[in-house]
């Protein structure tokens, strides 16, 4: 399990190494694919398409490198006690590595690695979880590449290891990132993006604490025509309507608040605004009414119990019909409440379940 | 390696799997057998498994395994044999009531047969291949291309036939014969018209008994009772949960309204995960009280069928009889 980064990769290729030192040939399949991540179709189930691989290939035996993994094979892996790596690594290394050699836009990708860190997140506490990190592998590969052989009951002597880390260095295959951020071309908004949307779980994944997650205005949309992002005022004479939404990224589950960021001109007092989040349903609903031109910031709080189907949503809509008038999209700033909802393999779930007799 | 048995849930489609695995085992090494009804079941199977080699057995197996499979170019045995011995297996050995039995067995017939004639299926059946051991584990291994020595295939066999529930050591028919008119009517009703394979629009009716639906207040009790409507706007009775065949069917329900329940309108909705048919029910003295509903089940389509009727508002009085349920194919409309 592990973001659609270099260092996901590169367990993958250890792990395939050292089945094949124990004499099974099994093929790599990572799911989804970027295509599959950066695309707006339905994912479709882990589960499902282990079973399609294993049935296409005839064998028993794979190397499975999940990217966006979820619920149902979080829960047939803790049944079945099977043991897995979880590779941690910065999601914003990962973001500039697949804008290094793709021609994928920059919101796309950083939506790709956003949506994966919440569901990679539950995976590093399970039991059959060997949490790896990208530096600590970086440092000393061949110690990594011995950890995981021991994890996964395929031993390797420290030669082979050394082997296996040559081998792979000499494909190309390393764990950590050789590109840099600063090399890219990419706009200081752009890069406030990325770092908004991922610093957050880069914390989780260094230090098991979630941070803030912000939600820049490059990753959502004015609904006009053509589409584009609120990166100026926007105009909003005309009927009432939807004026921005986005921006489709998941969370991980518990509770949050929220803080939407918005800019008004003088016209616009007095008129109601709507400010709303959307997972599978509705989950919180605000309504504004500016008594001055200024700033303003709109407050949600929802909870979410699994990440809901497509991400995300927050909508800015207009209330009713206004002549003229201005708006300006700032930020989405959304922060962990500390009341979370307790995962049902917890051990305190039982205890709770008897007490309250529920 | 991965090997397929699909097939009813009773002794024979058993037999098939276990004769494959130790098949598997002489010729691959350690081979299990897992139960999977769908893709997500195989790959919980494969990873609780230790073997390295797995039979795959599934009585429920859906469309999109079968795609999987001809797409994949894989082989796998299609086990049939008659449905109500495998209605018998699973009360007698299994313990399961007479309607449950009949549910799965029915429900397994209209999947399984979706892959008799699939490219890849060796289709196997007790009276042919069967009734000799050692001829079925040659078709098995010749199938499944495992290779194996013809004098250690004979030992599989002898083992295998020493220490397993043989297929044809028991008069299956027997327990068959012991049951009542009524609960042959009831499971012939919904298993017979796939002995020898189901025969598409001209294929005899299908008829569900009101043992095979519940009542809408109390999910665990039958609705072959009459079925009392007074009270607020609800659903009164729903079943059967059994997957059909795909394609176009004429459903009637068979019901007898009293004078007091005739004064009431009502709701019939058929489901297979999505709505396939509603209408309204009047129910009137001078018309006849049986209802007629068309609808279609897609290719793709593996939910169980659900009949829901339910009575539009609050009742004062009055009850409801259901007789039946029919099912008729219909032919295809054409393109």
């Amino acid at each position: 399990m592990g973001l659609p980064g270099r260092f996901a990769e590169w367990c993958d290729a250890v792990i395939a190494r050292l089945a094949s030192a124990a004499g099974e040939v099994p093929e790599i399949n990572t799911w989804p694919s970027l295509d599959e991540l950066t695309g707006s179709k339905p994912l479709g189930s882990a589960l499902e398409h282990i079973a399609l691989l294993l049935i296409a290939g005839g064998s028993t035996r794979l190397v499975f490198g999940a990217r966006q993994p979820d619920r149902e094979l979080r829960s047939v892996l803790a049944q079945t006690e099977t043991r897995f790596v979880v590779a941690l690594d910065d999601p914003r290394a990962a973001v500039t590595e697949i804008l290094v050699k793709t021609d994928l836009s920059f919101d796309a990708v950083t939506r790709a690695v956003a949506n994966s860190c919440p569901f990679v997140m539950p995976y590093v506490g399970l039991p059959g979880a060997l949490a790896l990190h990208a530096d600590a592998a970086k440092a000393e590969p061949c110690e990594a590449i011995a950890a995981i052989g021991d994890h996964l009951g395929m031993p390797v002597d420290p030669g082979g290891a050394r082997r296996i880390a040559a081998d792979l260095a000499e494909a190309g295959i390393l764990p950590a990132a050789a590109a840099d951020q600063a090399a890219l071309p990419l706009s200081v908004a752009q890069r406030k993006a990325i770092d908004g949307a991922l610093t957050g779980y880069a914390e989780f994944f260094a230090n098991g604490k979630l941070g803030p997650v912000i939600w820049t205005r490059d990753l959502f949309t004015v609904l006009e025509d053509p589409p584009r992002p609120p990166l100026d005022a926007i105009e909003i004479a005309g009927d009432s309507r939807c004026l921005i939404f986005g921006p489709y990224i998941h969370l991980p589950p518990g509770s949050w608040e929220v803080q939407v960021i918005l800019g008004f001109s003088r016209e616009t007092v007095g008129c109601p605004f709507l400010v709303d989040a959307l997972g599978d349903g509705q989950l919180a609903l605000t309504t504004l009414q500016p008594d001055r031109a200024g700033v303003f910031s709109v407050d949600l709080n929802f909870s979410i119990n699994e990440p809901p189907s497509r991400g995300l949503e927050i909508r800015v809509l207009l209330g009713r019909g206004i002549a003229s008038g201005q708006m300006a999209f700032g930020q989405v700033v959304l922060r962990p409440m500390t009341m979370r909802h307790l995962d049902t393999d917890d051990k305190s779930d039982s205890e709770f379940t008897s007490v309250l007799q529920i | 390696m991965l090997l397929f048995v699909v097939g009813l849930p009773g002794r024979f489609a058993e037999y098939c799997g276990a004769l494959a695995a130790a098949l598997g085992r002489a010729a691959l090494g350690p081979t299990e057998v897992v139960s999977a009804g769908n893709l997500e079941e195989i790959t919980f199977g494969v990873m609780r498994s230790e073997a390295a080699n797995l039979v795959v057995q599934s009585h429920t197996p859906g469309p999109r395994l079968l795609a999987a499979l001809t797409g994949a170019g894989r082989k796998f045995v299609v086990a049939v044999e008659d449905p109500r011995i495998a209605v018998g297996d699973l009360v007698a050995r299994n313990g399961l009531p007479l309607a449950a039995a009949t549910r799965q067995v029915a429900s397994s017939c209209a999947t399984v047969m979706r892959y008799v004639a699939a490219p890849g299926a060796l289709v196997l059946s007790p009276g042919e291949a069967g009734d000799d051991p050692a001829a079925l584990a040659a078709a098995l291994a010749e199938h499944f291309e495992l290779t194996i020595a013809e004098p250690d295939r004979q030992r599989v066999v002898q083992e295998f036939g020493a220490t397993s529930d043989a297929a044809s050591d028991e008069d299956p028919t027997r327990w068959w014969r012991a049951l009542s008119a009524h609960d042959r009517e009831l499971s012939e009703g919904a298993v017979s018209p796939f002995i020898g394979g189901f025969a598409g629009a001209s294929a005899p009716p299908i008829v569900w008994g009101a043992e095979l639906f519940s009542s809408g207040d109390r999910p665990d009790q039958t609705a072959v009772d009459p079925i009392d409507i007074t009270g607020r706007g609800r659903c009164l009775f729903r079943g059967p949960g059994i997957v059909l065949p795909a394609g176009p069917w004429s459903l009637t329900l068979e019901l007898e309204f009293s004078p007091e329940a005739r004064e009431y309108e009502f709701a019939v909705e058929v489901t297979a995960g999505p709505v396939l048919a509603a209408r309204e029910v009047r129910p009137r003295s001078d018309v006849d009280p049986a209802i007629h509903l068309q609808f279609a089940i897609d290719e793709a389509a593996d939910a169980p069928l659900e009949v829901r009727f339910s009575s539009r508002r609050a009742a004062f009085d009055g009850q409801l009889f259901l007789s039946h349920a029919i099912l008729v194919p219909q032919p295809a409309a054409p393109d």
